[in-house]
């Protein structure tokens, strides 16, 4: 009988996988074989991409090359001109808003899946959308639970630390306990003077609308940021980090790998990263020990709210690619998230969490586990996509480095970003 | 030479000698180059179809930009410090390796690792020695240059570009020393010997003068490979800490393709190369005249 | 044997161990960068990350980084593709610009000073001032990408400069017209005269160039990504940069392609460094 049950439930699994493998948003294969290329800016995924694309190609006579870049903004530059763009574009956002204010990128309002959260979470530009949300990533501390909880000696329940008092006061307990340091700040420009920098407009008032307002007196010379209450919690957090710093007798010699066997190993436990960072941890990972993510516990906007995006966006090429190819293109983003094997691709090939409603299968990775709770609970807000793409090259970057070595005041840190703002056009 | 050439021989022996070689630098090069300048004079982003002549606006633009020369000046610094100490090492590791060293086909060949290794992995390698081999040396040196890494302060990071700089064109700029002083006649040096010349006289009077054409060649080379350096930069210390070691074409770069101002980023580096020409045709005018002389 | 010339021998032999100590720690300095990959290139990345100083890896050598990268870069057919470019570069570059190079130090013609002052002042233009004209006009105009004699092209126009530069000081120091003109009595023409009589002596220095050339475009990643767009055509630079991540990398991998990928040229420069050497003989004959 239990045979019987088992076999009859791998039957009924059989046929509807073979059912979403053919699902209907997919449609026909093509006649003749279709060539296209799809350049991709978040290397850790190629190999997984290419094999999914294979079985793509296979079942729908097209052929996909994937090629990889760690600069997008650069490459596409370069393959643009050289009028052999890519037909499929994976790209950050500032990537997209160039690419669309040149018109190079096809509208993709009229798929399918723009109505299952690839609108909501896509790159929409003046109302129209270009960029499919490829993956939604979370900003946060990474955490090492199993660390915490041999020093606390009680379940650590992230969600209970929701001001930066309360979360002093634990990183004082961990302190006592003999973790002496239990904060990893990173060095990367990207992270510090990139990701840290948009709680600045984000938790304002936690919506984009309220960050863009506080952009607005700033550039109008209304408000500077040193007199801004937001800025300073921000700060005020920061400085927290960095008391308890595990890097913090030379934090510009943070080693970003070091700092992934520091979280992974229990030397440290709070991580100031993003979701990302599963794959660059895992080789340290060690058996039996918890991780997952932590909002930041910063007392202003969003509260208690974890800060949560597309970070990747799909665009196709509309300027070099024919109607066939732009075709093709479609229907590989459409089986991505339509067919069976297309979802176990993304979730737990790629490991990524998804925008897609349809989407049922569970996150494949503890910080993307530990994301995946956080947005059901409807705990996440957004930021970004008003930022100029020279934001940190121009002024987070460097400004936040200096703050961290020491070199410049929470003043001179507040003047460079009035500095930035009134020296630049926005188009948000 | 036959003196009395006609245009139309002339020319053919040009076409045949000159010919391929000026149509390949001609076409990857003069062509493109043209074009380049032409696009200082757009408001070009770098991706738009439309090109809208703009006058001198982008000069102007790069004139006042005081990053571009803030950059330029401490590449200025940069240049000359590596330049000095890549000849002086080269130079006497050539003449060493030259004066029948034991085993000096081994050690030339040890010599020109450094130029094996390029690219990003190269800043890689130098990053594991500057932030950690250095201050791991610290418990058995305690100085304070060992302290901590080189990379995390503004004046060691710059001064491990330098080192860096100068390992790996030391080791190029070698084999450029290596055959001029393997070029010089046996005779001449002969000569010297029988007159009673010992080792240091005939390094300073023979070898030195009749090696100046060696020394114009690696002091251009090394002059502008560091004035434009790059992969290094990004590679080692990606312009950091704080942007305190970002030189002129890492700048350049960020201007173009980061700030999507092409026809700014452009005019710069068009700046930039009429300053790089200036010094080093001035350094190679200067040798050229000794050359003469000697 | 005299007093005086034992003495001076003693003091020779303590020279000579003077300039070998010398020698071998310069030696270590220059070494040690290129040791840290090869020993790495043995680890596991956990343990490169931690300790990159250690020799050996706890877990034992750890061959499986250069099984992964030579199954990942398709190492024989991406060292082919290296091979095919940088061999016909080189060949090619060393013909022409010998050739150049002696037109221009044995004339006066102005075609020839404007040509090579404009050789000279090209090698201080930075790559990013025609980088981006040059894919315009060879990649969306001419539809040259993805073939390995564009790449083959442009090494020649970006090489020739300090190729020609490089011959026409060996030319004007070291080979004595005199010979040239013994052979045009004999009623060689120029051609003739070049090839048999000119460029067997230049060895020395294109057996120099031709080895700083091949480094070059072994190495060089950049104008190769822009040329090869399609992965049958990558070069080992181009196929080692699939091992960097976004934010860490398979250093292992890494390391085990970067020495596969330099054998090769360190083989060449042991063959070629002979005939550098071989400068001297030809010097003596004469």
């Amino acid at each position: 009988m239990k045979k019987f049950l088992s076999l009859l439930l791998a039957a009924v699994m059989l046929l509807s996988v073979a059912s979403v493998a053919m699902a209907d948003e997919v449609g026909e294969p093509f006649a003749n074989q279709v060539s296209i290329t799809l350049m991709n800016s978040k290397p850790e995924i190629t190999a997984a991409m290419q094999a999914a694309a294979d079985k793509f190609g296979a079942a729908y006579n097209v052929k996909i090359e994937i090629t990889e870049t760690s600069n997008p903004g650069e490459t596409l530059t370069t393959r643009y001109n050289s009028g052999d763009a890519p037909t499929i574009s994976v790209v950050d956002i500032a990537n997209v808003k160039d690419l669309a204010r040149e018109g190079k990128i096809a509208d993709l309002g009229d798929q399918p899946w723009a109505a299952i959260g690839g609108k909501d979470m896509g790159a929409v530009i003046n109302d129209v959308l270009y960029g499919m949300p490829l993956t939604i990533e979370a900003k946060a501390n990474l955490i090492n639970k199993t660390a915490i909880e041999k020093i606390t000696g009680e379940p650590f329940d992230p969600l209970k630390y929701q001001t930066k008092e309360d979360f002093e006061a634990l990183l004082k307990q961990l302190r006592e306990g003999g973790m002496e340091n239990p904060v990893i700040i990173n060095k990367e420009d990207w992270s510090i003077g990139s990701h840290f920098t948009q709680y600045f407009y984000g938790i304002q008032d936690g919506t984009i609308a309220g960050a863009e307002a506080f952009i607005e007196r700033v550039r109008a010379g209304e408000e500077k940021f040193i007199d801004n209450p937001v800025f300073n919690a921000c700060m005020d957090m920061f400085d927290l980090y960095m008391e308890y710093n595990i890097n913090k007798q030379d934090p510009l010699s943070a080693d970003y790998d070091l700092n992934a066997s520091y979280l992974a190993e229990g030397e440290a436990a709070f991580w100031i990263n993003g979701t990302w960072a599963w794959p660059n941890l895992a080789p340290f990972a060690v058996e039996g020990q918890e991780y997952s993510i932590m909002h930041m516990p910063v007392s202003a906007g969003a509260q208690g709210k974890l800060l949560a995006q597309a970070t990747k966006y799909i665009v196709v090429d509309k300027t070099y690619a024919s109607e066939e190819q732009q075709e093709a293109a479609k229907k590989f983003l459409n089986w991505l998230i339509y067919t069976a094997d297309g979802q176990n691709a993304m979730i737990n090939d790629c490991g990524m969490v998804t925008a897609f409603t349809n989407i049922e299968l569970p996150p494949s990775n503890p910080f993307n586990v530990g994301l995946k709770e956080y947005i059901d609970k409807g705990l996440t807000f957004e930021a970004v996509t008003y930022l100029p793409s020279d934001h940190r090259s121009a002024v987070g970057g460097a400004t936040m480095q200096a703050y961290l070595d020491g070199a410049k005041t929470r003043e001179e840190v507040g003047a460079a970003f009035d500095a930035y703002w009134a020296a630049h056009e926005v188009n948000y | 030479m036959k003196q009395n050439m006609t245009f139309k021989e002339k020319l053919l022996l040009f076409i045949s000698f000159a010919g391929p070689a000026m149509l390949f630098f001609c076409c990857v090069v003069i062509i493109p180059l043209v074009y380049g300048i032409y696009l200082t004079f757009t408001d070009w982003n770098g991706l738009a179809d439309l090109k809208n002549f703009v006058g001198l606006t982008n000069y102007v633009t790069a004139f006042q930009d005081s990053t571009f020369w803030s950059t330029l000046l401490m590449t200025t610094g940069f240049s000359l410090l590596s330049v000095v100490f890549i000849n002086i090492i080269a130079f006497f590791l050539a003449y060493l390796l030259t004066s029948g060293v034991k085993g000096q086909n081994f050690f030339r060949a040890g010599f020109f690792t450094p130029n094996l290794i390029g690219g990003l992995i190269l800043g890689y390698i130098w990053q594991i020695i500057f932030s950690r081999v250095v201050p791991s040396l610290y418990s058995a040196i305690p100085i304070p240059l060992f302290q901590k890494s080189w990379l995390s302060n503004p004046s060691t990071a710059f001064a491990s570009l330098v080192v860096v700089q100068t390992w790996q064109l030391s080791g190029y700029m070698l084999l450029i020393y290596i055959s001029g002083f393997v070029g010089i006649s046996e005779d001449v040096l002969e000569a010297a010997n029988v007159d009673g010349a010992n080792e240091r006289q005939t390094l300073w009077n023979i070898r030195l003068p009749l090696m100046i054409p060696s020394f114009v060649i690696c002091l251009f080379l090394s002059l502008t490979r560091s004035f434009k350096v790059y992969d290094l930069n990004l590679s080692l210390t990606a312009g950091g800490p704080y942007n305190s070691t970002k030189m002129t074409a890492m700048h350049i770069y960020t201007q173009a393709f980061e700030n999507h101002l092409y026809g700014v980023g452009q005019a710069e580096a068009l700046i930039f190369f009429l300053v790089i020409a200036v010094i080093s045709l001035t350094q190679t005018y200067i040798g050229k005249k000794r050359e003469v002389e000697a | 044997m005299s007093e005086s010339s034992r003495a001076a021998g003693g003091h020779k032999n303590l020279k000579q161990a003077g300039k070998l100590t010398i020698a071998i720690i310069v030696f270590c300095i220059y070494l040690f960068p290129f040791a840290l990959v090869l020993v790495n290139s043995l680890k596991t990345k956990v343990s490169i990350v931690k300790a990159p100083l250690m020799l050996a890896d706890p877990k034992g050598p750890q061959w499986i980084n250069y099984q992964n990268a030579i199954e990942k870069m398709n190492f024989p057919r991406t060292f082919g593709n290296s091979l095919f470019v940088v061999g016909v570069s080189v060949i090619l570059l060393l013909i022409v610009s010998s050739m150049a190079a002696w037109l221009f130090v044995r004339t006066d013609w102005k075609a020839c000073k404007i040509s090579f002052s404009a050789m000279l002042a090209s090698m201080i233009v930075p790559f990013q001032v025609v980088m981006i004209p040059l894919i315009a006009i060879y990649g969306a105009q001419l539809h040259w990408l993805n073939h390995r004699m564009t790449m083959v092209f442009m090494n020649l126009g970006f090489g020739v400069s300090m190729c020609t530069f490089m011959c026409h000081g060996f030319i004007k120091g070291n080979i004595p017209v005199a010979l040239e003109e013994a052979a045009r009595i004999d009623g060689a023409g120029y051609h003739r005269t070049f090839f048999t009589i000119v460029f067997p002596l230049l060895k020395p220095i294109l057996s120099t160039v031709a080895i700083l050339e091949i480094l070059s475009y072994w190495n060089d990643f950049l104008l190769p990504s822009m040329i090869f767009t399609r992965k049958e055509f990558y070069t080992l630079p181009l196929a080692i940069r699939t091992f960097y991540g976004e934010f860490s990398s398979d250093y292992g991998n890494i390391m085990a392609g970067l020495t596969l990928s330099v054998a090769p040229v360190i083989l060449v420069y042991l063959i070629l460094q002979k005939h550098v050497i071989g400068g001297i003989v030809a010097g003596a004959v004469k």
